[in-house]
């Protein structure tokens, strides 16, 4: 009844290079700005903007950018620099990286994944407090 | 001084009431200058090469977007300023430059603020708005009968709802200088040097050094008859349209297709369509569009 959505990260109105549902594209495609796919793209998408992969896109490419929100299909490696979403309609074949990623359920994912900043992992153990307090209570028993 | 070059069939002959007041006007404001007439198509390009001969270094077109067109692909050429009345049926290049109306236009000169902007070029074809194949060239052609009121409106809509109904889709190849290619199936192909609908999702700016690519989906009987109009917000159609920024793509087509520019058919496909090197000086309204 209620469908978590998935957040949206682009930057909101209308982006500025836009592949609509009849185009077919072949090559490196470049922008500054955002980019919208809701056609067919084979090469590269490259830009400091987000990219928004519409349902009915089809991509063979590798894809670079600040922020992707994936909801078709793409087939090939993902970079983003802060966010990856990859909704319940995308469908994802290669390897990902990204800050943050979020895969939403029904979505399918096929490669590996890579954060690019790792959150630092706890360390396996007592903390020295909490050792130093251990060691006072045995030394009282020992007495 | 200023050299007026006056298209007398422009607009339907709309020069001819208002030619004695429109040079009253000038001279009250210190702009009278040398008027010519303009007599068939291709005059206003050679009245442009006689002023420029003559020493004259602003030129004015009265007329409407076919009259400047002319005088921009001789004046372009040149290192002369261009002044514009709008007196046409369609006054799109005066619309953008934020000239509304001769009264305006005459105060606008009077002013003479120059803005340096963008060409496009077409073969050997200068223009400043954009240039079209596909639908927007059947909507050039039936702009005689376009009406704002009704009832007047209804035999305009009644050619576009026709033209929308028998209309066919093209088949366009198109190769961008940015490093990719383009293969659609689409009603309309545009390449814009400005922002001059509030429909389409524009940002080209004629001082940018680039045009908007836009491709429009073969839209529905509807959806078609609605963009005639000028009533179809695109932009709510996510999907049904595609924009890339460019400086040079060529077009090829299955057929030979009209390729239009400032609203005039200029040539056929295959074409190559690119911002030029050269710029036009061109006198600008304060409320300009860019």
């Amino acid at each position: 009844m209620f469908e978590k959505k998935v957040e949206d990260v682009s930057s909101g109105g209308i982006a500025e290079t836009i592949v609509g549902s009849s185009v077919k594209l072949k090559g490196t495609l470049k922008s500054d700005g955002d980019i919208t796919v809701d056609g067919s793209v084979n090469g590269e998408i490259k830009t400091k903007g987000t990219v928004n992969i519409g349902p009915n896109a089809n991509i063979i490419a590798n894809i670079k950018a600040k922020n992707i929100t994936v909801s078709g299909t793409v087939q090939g490696n993902i970079s983003a620099d802060e966010r990856l979403n990859i909704s319940e309609t995308g469908r994802v074949y290669g390897d990902i990286s990204a800050n943050i990623i979020s895969i939403s359920p029904g979505a399918l994912f096929t490669g590996k994944s890579n954060m690019a900043e790792q959150i630092q992992e706890p360390e396996i153990g007592l903390t020295v407090e909490e050792g130093e307090m251990i060691e006072e209570e045995v030394k009282e028993e020992t007495k | 001084m200023y050299y007026y070059i006056i298209n007398p069939a422009a607009g339907g002959g709309k020069i001819n009431k208002v030619q004695e007041n429109l040079k009253e006007r000038l001279k009250v404001l210190g702009i009278a200058g040398e008027f010519a007439k303009s007599t068939g198509p291709g005059d206003v390009a050679k009245l442009t090469n006689l002023a420029i001969n003559k020493g004259f270094k602003t030129i004015v077109a009265v007329g409407g977007d076919g009259t400047i067109n002319e005088a921009i692909n001789a004046i372009s050429k040149k290192n002369v300023v261009l002044g514009i009345v709008p007196m046409g049926n369609t006054n799109e290049l005066a619309k953008l430059l934020g000239i509304d109306g001769w009264q305006n236009a005459c105060n606008i000169l009077a002013a003479r603020k120059v803005e340096e902007i963008d060409l496009g070029k077409i073969n050997d074809q200068y223009f400043i708005t954009s240039a079209s194949i596909g639908f927007d060239n059947v909507i050039f052609g039936l702009e005689k009968y376009a009406k704002s009121s009704f009832p007047a409106n209804t035999l305009y809509n009644f050619k576009i709802a026709n033209a929308a109904r028998t209309f066919k889709p093209m088949d366009l190849n198109i190769e961008f200088a940015e490093n990719f290619k383009v293969s659609t199936t689409c009603c309309n192909f545009s390449i814009a040097n400005c922002t001059f609908t509030d429909y389409l999702p524009q940002k080209s700016r004629p001082q940018d050094d680039l045009f908007d690519a836009i491709i429009l989906n073969n839209l529905s009987f509807r959806d078609l008859v609605s963009y005639g109009k000028g009533k179809l917000d695109i932009r709510k159609r996510p999907g049904s349209f595609s924009v890339f920024h460019t400086k040079k793509v060529t077009i090829t087509s299955k057929e030979s297709l009209p390729v239009s520019a400032d609203g005039q058919i200029v040539a056929q496909t295959p074409v190559t369509i690119e911002i030029s090197d050269r710029k036009l000086k061109v006198i600008v309204s304060r409320r300009r569009h860019f």
